[in-house]
């Protein structure tokens, strides 16, 4: 039996996971993708150091987020382009999904960048809470505090609203 | 405690598993080929830039040392003689910043300005006891080196701080400097340096109204790099009228200076590259300039690389070498700029400088752009004379002929340097210099050609 190239398994395992939590955190599949494909990509060009991480999946889940928040301080210019030639294409196709997940996703969506980060790390990639806060660049007490408020906000968004009628979470 | 018992409870909403359920999966399984391909790629790229990156800032920098080499001392102020133009080079081998001792804890304050590179900082409520104002001197107890005695200084202090490692202060080189007069009352230590980093620097040591600088060798080397610790440059920040005291060894800076005399302080630290390069790599992407004020606080900070070179070049340059320029009689300027900014450029042309007006001051205005990349002399502010502004050569930006920003994708106006007018005469002082406003936030962007662009005078790329 050939064994997998190590880094080979590691993309294989990480890539879900990094590209739920970007949809989650970006709202756009195609660009979490995108996002996910080349944190991965750097997490390979780090290898070396990667290796000798108590916790390489959160190194790359920062990576991911960094990526994602440079994303948005592109986002102004990105979203008037949008503007000028219509409707992105690459939404997370919600003509396949219920009304409750889309409810949750706009709830996510909705939150504040730093909550959502939080919440996405936290309980989607379900990293615990140390290496949320090493991705995030801050304390423990700060991913606590971050994601007790998402979480709050999340569970009042869902009792509060229906299903929206979104058609687009990005 | 388990992940599951710290979350916060979901009051019967399991929000977790909604998530879950909420999060698409990939359309297309990931391909890892493509994924190595690309890590691969990457790699490459980093390592030419770095490669890149150590030309861009190797040339201009022996340039500065050329310059030094032809000066025999630097002068001080009136009544402070002179040391010497060049500071020794340190031969040790670089070593890690810290000997396995933890960075102390630090007011979450001043570490959230400054995220992993400050190790300490304090503040002195009054002149050590047993620190002498003899430099020549030690202090009682140590054991004599300038090394020693600037460890003393720490020591005696009492100050919260933690020492980075005998190594730090043991290459200590002190300028012959004249005998000091007394230490003012108060003082700032502070340390910045990364903990995990490792680099050789050369040292320096100022201190006195006598000294108007702080010199600091610099001898480059990188995480890694194993080639002998040469001098490879020498930068200055000004003490105005105060007594500074300063060590920086093994990438780590130990500073006591006058917070009443100094305004200000520059120091040049690394970070920890946030998009997972690994440890904080010395001196490029990740390391940065820090220009702090006397409490600790942060004034300006530019990442190493381009964003350095643009920023502090033309102003560490400026320092290294006092640089002046008379521009002549004010009347006989005045008349001349009135068809137009006047360029100059001084230190080899490393430094060009538009002279303008500002309603009726005289103004000098850097022609380096403001943006970042645009290093010159491959990129460069010019003079418009069609369009009556100043333009960018690159991106297109435009400002004003008082260097205020009006269009184009620059970040601030044009930085400026001191102008100086003494009995009708009008010099430019070099070792004066301030960052542009920043441009209004919602400001459109969008600059063009112009076509008749005349550049400063850098020389040719």
């Amino acid at each position: 039996v050939v064994e997998e190239d190590p880094r080979t398994a590691f993309v294989r395992l990480e890539h879900p996971r990094l590209v739920g939590a970007l949809a989650l955190y970006c709202g756009d599949l195609d660009l979490a993708e995108e996002l996910a494909q080349e944190a991965l990509a750097r997490a390979v060009r780090d290898w070396n150091h990667l290796t000798t991480l108590r916790a390489p999946g959160a190194w790359t889940h920062r990576v991911a987020i960094n990526l994602a928040n440079s994303w948005y301080r592109r986002r102004a210019a990105e979203q008037r382009a949008r503007a000028r030639h219509g409707p992105s294409e690459g939404g997370v196709a919600p003509e396949a999904d219920h009304a409750d997940v889309l409810a949750v996703r706009a709830a996510v969506a909705a939150l504040p960048r730093r909550q959502r980060a939080a919440v996405v790390l936290r309980y989607f990639a379900d990293l615990p809470v140390a290496d949320v806060a090493v991705a995030m660049g801050c304390a423990e007490g700060t991913v606590k505090s971050l994601t007790s408020k998402g979480m709050h906000a999340l569970r009042g968004a869902l009792d509060d609203a229906p299903a929206p009628e979104v058609t687009d979470v990005g | 405690m388990s992940a599951e018992q710290e979350r916060p409870p979901d009051g019967g909403v399991d929000l977790g598993g909604a998530l879950k359920a909420a999060a698409p999966p990939p359309r297309r399984p990931v391909d890892p080929a493509a994924v190595l391909q690309r890590g691969r790629v990457l790699r490459r790229r980093r390592t030419a830039a770095r490669a890149a990156l150590s030309l861009v800032l190797v040339l201009p920098l022996a340039g500065v040392l050329v310059s030094l080499a032809r000066t025999p001392a630097i002068e001080l102020a009136e009544g402070g003689g002179s040391i010497p133009a060049t500071l020794p080079a340190t031969e040790e081998p670089p070593v890690a910043l810290v000997d396995g001792s933890a960075p102390p804890d630090l007011p979450s304050a001043v570490r959230a300005r400054f995220d992993q590179p400050v190790v300490g900082t304090a503040r002195l409520a009054a002149l050590p006891e047993g620190l002498t104002a003899d430099c020549t001197a030690p202090p009682a107890g140590s054991a004599g080196s300038p090394g020693l005695r600037q460890q003393r200084l720490i020591e005696v202090a009492g100050a919260p701080v933690v020492h980075v490692g005998p190594a730090m202060v043991a290459s200590l080189q002190v300028g012959e400097a004249p005998a000091p007069p007394p230490f003012p009352d108060r003082y700032a230590v502070t340390c910045v340096g990364a903990p995990d980093a490792t680099s050789a620097s050369g040292g320096l040591v100022g201190h006195g109204p006598a000294l108007t600088h702080l010199y600091a060798g610099w001898t480059g080397l990188d995480a890694g790099e194993t080639a002998p610790a040469t001098l490879r440059w020498i930068s200055a920040v000004e003490v105005p009228d105060g007594a500074a005291w300063a060590v920086q060894e093994q990438q780590g800076w130990w500073l006591a200076y006058d917070v009443d005399a100094a305004p200000w302080l520059l120091v040049q630290t690394a970070e920890a590259v946030p998009d997972g390069a690994g440890p904080a790599e010395v001196g490029f992407p990740g390391a940065r300039v820090v220009f702090l004020d006397a409490g600790g606080r942060t004034m300006a900070e530019e990442r190493i690389g381009t964003d350095a070179i643009r920023a502090d070049a033309p102003f560490l340059r400026s320092q290294a070498t006092g640089a002046r320029i008379r521009m002549g009689e004010e009347g006989a300027l005045r008349a001349a700029l009135v068809d137009g900014p006047v360029p100059v450029c001084a230190d080899e042309r490393a430094v060009c400088v538009w002279v303008s007006l500002d309603g009726a001051e005289i103004v000098a205005l850097s022609a380096a752009s403001p943006l970042p990349a645009e290093v010159p002399p491959f990129g460069f502010v010019g003079w418009c004379p069609s369009e009556g502004v100043f333009a960018e050569s690159s991106a297109g930006s435009r400002f004003a002929r008082d260097g205020t920003w009006a269009r184009g994708p620059a970040p601030t106006d044009l930085h400026r340097y001191g102008v100086v007018v003494e009995d009708g005469e009008v010099t430019i002082d070099l070792g004066r210099f301030s960052f542009g406003d920043d441009r209004p936030p919602s400001a459109a962007a969008g600059g063009g050609t112009c076509a008749d662009l005349q550049p400063p005078g850098f020389p040719a790329p």
